[in-house]
């Protein structure tokens, strides 16, 4: 029999390692991840379930992926009706709106259920393209909607939400330098300076990381010459570094540019 | 039912054991420093600087060209030092330990006064 019930919209949070073990298969995370949700229609007077985040798109993270399961008690009783409750995952940010996955009962395939509903259907996977979107703010959506009634209810698992790294390196400043500097400013573990002699006139170049047991590099450039300089340490980001930029030659004109595996807006590392 | 096949199996998977333990979780890996790996310690800023020797510095570089996104774990002489996911490859053998915890700064201490 189907029917009205309780009223207002129920958002379980549920541990993460209840989750894992019961409505997704466990594995490696990589940080930063959203704690694992089911989101239900359960009490709510509009049978809307919903949960939203939003986040700004860090530097170098320019895919986003996650998975989410359809949890329903419609099934198996009301499966093939009316009663085609629907799930819905969207992107939204400036310009942009994106369904990430979506479905209802009758178009799902169903097990034995987990978390206290009849049935769920398959594991569906989802990645979406932020290379348009860093360091903007951009929200993901979960919805979980009754269809045809208000009693049986239907959810949403979502896991393992993560905004994943796709570069190594990220542009981290640069300018012009035409006599004895500092570069300073917090990268991460790896910091490449590019140098391009400007001069009609070759050059010699140095640059020494002032931190302990650093490094001193150089070269002679001739006109419109130029060479990148790698540092490294290992450590956790961001982490300061110093760097004394000297010549030798009387006429110096050089531009540079900073590549670093760590600017600001990317999450620390590590991250918990 | 074969015993002789059972046995082999438990001593197989007895065998594998330690390796499987050391793929942690997260999907981590260890660097593990005895004091011969050890070249030179420093103090800045708060931070305990660490110079590897050029054969541990080779390890380290290796390590990290390796597991690039993986979070290693620092150790010296079985004490966890901290860590961090590898985003570089690390060529200058150099690690900065920010924060160290008492006793790590303790065992570091130890360290450079043998130098």
């Amino acid at each position: 029999m189907k029917g009205t019930s309780v009223n207002h919209m129920v958002l379980r949070l549920v541990a993460l390692l209840a989750i894992c073990s019961s409505a997704f298969t466990a594995s490696a995370e990589e940080c930063p991840v959203t704690p694992a949700a089911v989101i239900s229609t359960a009490g709510d007077t509009n049978g809307l379930g919903s949960l939203s985040q939003a986040f700004v798109v860090p530097p170098g993270y320019e895919t986003m992926s996650g998975r989410v399961r359809f949890l329903s008690s419609e099934w198996p009783t009301w499966y093939g009706t009316e009663y085609n409750d629907t799930y819905l995952v969207r992107l939204t940010a400036p310009g942009k709106s994106l369904v990430l996955a979506s479905g209802n009962v009758n178009s799902s395939t169903w097990t034995a259920g987990v978390l206290g509903f009849n049935g769920k259907a398959p594991e569906k996977n989802f990645t979406a393209d932020l290379s348009a979107l860093v360091g903007k703010t951009a929200s993901i959506q979960y919805e979980v909607r009754d269809v045809g009634d208000l009693l049986v209810d239907s959810g949403l698992a979502v896991d393992g939400i993560k905004v994943i790294r796709t570069q190594q390196y990220v542009p981290a400043g640069g300018g012009t330098l035409n006599s004895n500097s500092t570069i300073s400013g917090a990268f991460g573990q790896g910091v490449k300076l590019t140098f391009k002699n400007l001069n009609v006139l070759g050059t010699s170049i140095q640059v020494a990381d002032k931190s302990p047991f650093g490094e001193t590099k150089g070269v002679i450039l001739l006109p419109q010459q130029s060479v990148t300089f790698h540092f490294s340490r290992f450590g956790q980001e961001p982490m300061s570094w110093n760097f004394d930029v000297s010549t030798n030659a009387d006429a110096f004109i050089v531009g540079y540019s900073i590549e670093s595996t760590w600017v600001q807006g990317m999450p620390n590392n590590p991250c918990y | 039912m074969n015993v002789k096949g059972v046995v082999w199996k438990l001593l197989w998977i007895l065998a594998l054991l330690p390796v499987l333990c050391s793929a942690t979780e997260y999907d981590a890996v260890k660097f593990s420093l005895e004091n011969t790996d050890i070249q030179a310690i420093a103090e800045h800023d708060g931070s305990m600087w660490i110079q590897l020797s050029p054969p541990a510095a080779s390890r380290l570089q290796t390590i990290t060209a390796q597991s690039y996104g993986k979070q290693l774990i620092v150790d010296i002489d079985g004490i966890s030092v901290f860590s961090a996911r590898i985003y570089s490859t690390i060529e200058s053998g150099v690690i900065q330990v920010d924060n160290p915890s008492p006793d790590v700064r303790r065992r570091l201490e130890r360290l450079r006064s043998l130098r």
